[in-house]
Order: C-alpha cells, then sequence, then structure tokens
C-alpha cells in the first residue's frame, strides 16, 4: 500500500472548505454540533460527522486541545 | 500491529463486499505524520449501484495489539438523500447511535462492526433499486 499522511495543514484546508460551503467557522460549527445543533441545521449528518472528526484531529495537532484545556483549569477565581 | 495492517484489512473487505470507491484504495487511507504508523484515518464513498454509495470515515489508533476506531460514521446515501447513517461520536450521548432517513434524531445502535454495516447496505439497496422499478 502506498503511504499517504496529513497533518494539521492538511486538515486545516479541509475545514477551510467545510466553512466555505457551510458559511460558519468550525469552532461555530463545533460549539453547535456538541449542543442543540440549530445553528448547523442546514449540514447534513454525514458532513457533520467527517466535520467534528477533522475538527477533533486539528484541535490535537494544532495543540489548541492542550493550550483550551490549560485556559479552562487556569480560570481566574472570582 | 500499525494502521496499515488495519487500512489492508479494510481493503480486503471492501474487494470481497464489491463495494467500489470512486479513488484508487491506497487514497482513501492516510497515517498521521509522525504517528509511526500508530494513528490514521479512512475517508470514502464507496459506490454500491450508480444511485447509491456508503461513506466510511473512522479516526484510529493502536491500541496494544489491535486498533481502536476513536470515531466511526457509516451512512448510505440513494439518489444523494441520506438513507441511514451509524456514528460512534464522543461529543453525543449516546456515543454509539443511528439516524434513520434525514432526521438528526439519535437512536441508539451499540457499537457495529463495518462488514455488518456493509452488508445491510446492500440488503436496503436491493429493496430501494426494487422499489424504483415498480414506480
Amino acid at each position: 500500500m502506498e503511504k499517504r499522511f496529513y497533518d494539521a495543514s492538511t486538515i486545516q484546508r479541509v475545514l477551510e472548505d467545510l466553512e466555505r460551503g457551510y458559511g460558519i467557522s468550525s469552532s461555530e460549527f463545533w460549539s453547535a454540533h456538541a449542543g442543540d445543533g440549530m445553528a448547523i441545521k442546514h449540514v447534513p449528518s454525514v458532513h457533520r460527522q467527517a466535520w467534528a472528526a477533522f475538527y477533533e484531529t486539528w484541535l490535537r495537532l494544532s495543540g489548541s486541545s492542550f493550550s483550551a484545556r490549560i485556559e479552562r483549569e487556569l480560570e481566574p477565581v472570582t | 500491529m500499525d494502521v496499515y495492517e488495519y487500512f489492508a484489512t479494510r481493503e480486503r473487505e471492501c474487494r470481497e463486499l464489491s463495494l467500489v470507491p470512486d479513488v484508487p484504495f491506497d487514497d482513501l487511507f492516510a497515517e498521521e505524520r509522525g504517528s509511526n504508523g500508530q494513528r490514521g484515518m479512512m475517508w470514502a464513498r464507496l459506490g454500491l449501484t450508480e444511485r447509491a454509495y456508503l461513506t466510511m470515515l473512522e479516526t484510529v489508533v493502536v491500541r496494544g495489539t489491535g486498533i481502536h476506531r476513536e470515531r466511526y460514521s457509516y451512512y448510505l446515501i440513494f439518489d444523494e438523500e441520506e438513507v441511514w447513517g451509524y456514528d460512534r461520536d464522543p461529543k453525543h450521548h449516546p456515543e454509539e447511535h443511528m439516524h434513520e432517513g434525514t432526521s438528526h434524531d439519535r437512536k441508539h445502535s451499540g457499537p457495529v462492526v463495518f462488514k455488518d454495516i456493509a452488508e445491510q447496505a446492500w440488503e436496503r439497496v436491493s429493496e430501494l433499486e426494487e422499489l424504483a422499478r415498480e414506480q
């Protein structure tokens, strides 16, 4: 089998296509996907699942999930 | 064990089940760069008939001597409409669920395996093609 590879930059291109196609950012999609889904009711389930898989992978590869967790855990106590 | 063993198994299953991708098999599978073959993804449109195809999405990681599907998503599409779909999505409850038609309602499904889903897809497509012929 001939090898193919992906990384954060290749995943980002997929995300940009989805964002252009559906008119919302991936972070807006991600929030709606985890919530009531109203903001993404125009997105078919099959595309939602692909978008979620690619975005989750991109978060991990770009280190965003790491920094987001730390930001959450270090939120100042008021 | 690495993701390529798993990819090869999936390619064999697709061939045995007469599922025809719209690109070469090598283009359906990818390794995560830097993972040393321990992580990967697959994305495919697998043709059943001229009007029907099955989408296949998985994100996978090697665990011990086996593969764990962190996410999967298999959708049967007929005349560009979703007929049903099976997902493993950690963001949702129940995590393993299915959708019927274009509805976003989730029904518990438990874990499913690709081969069973592909066989189910063939059965459903045969019914849909039969219905279409009668109309």
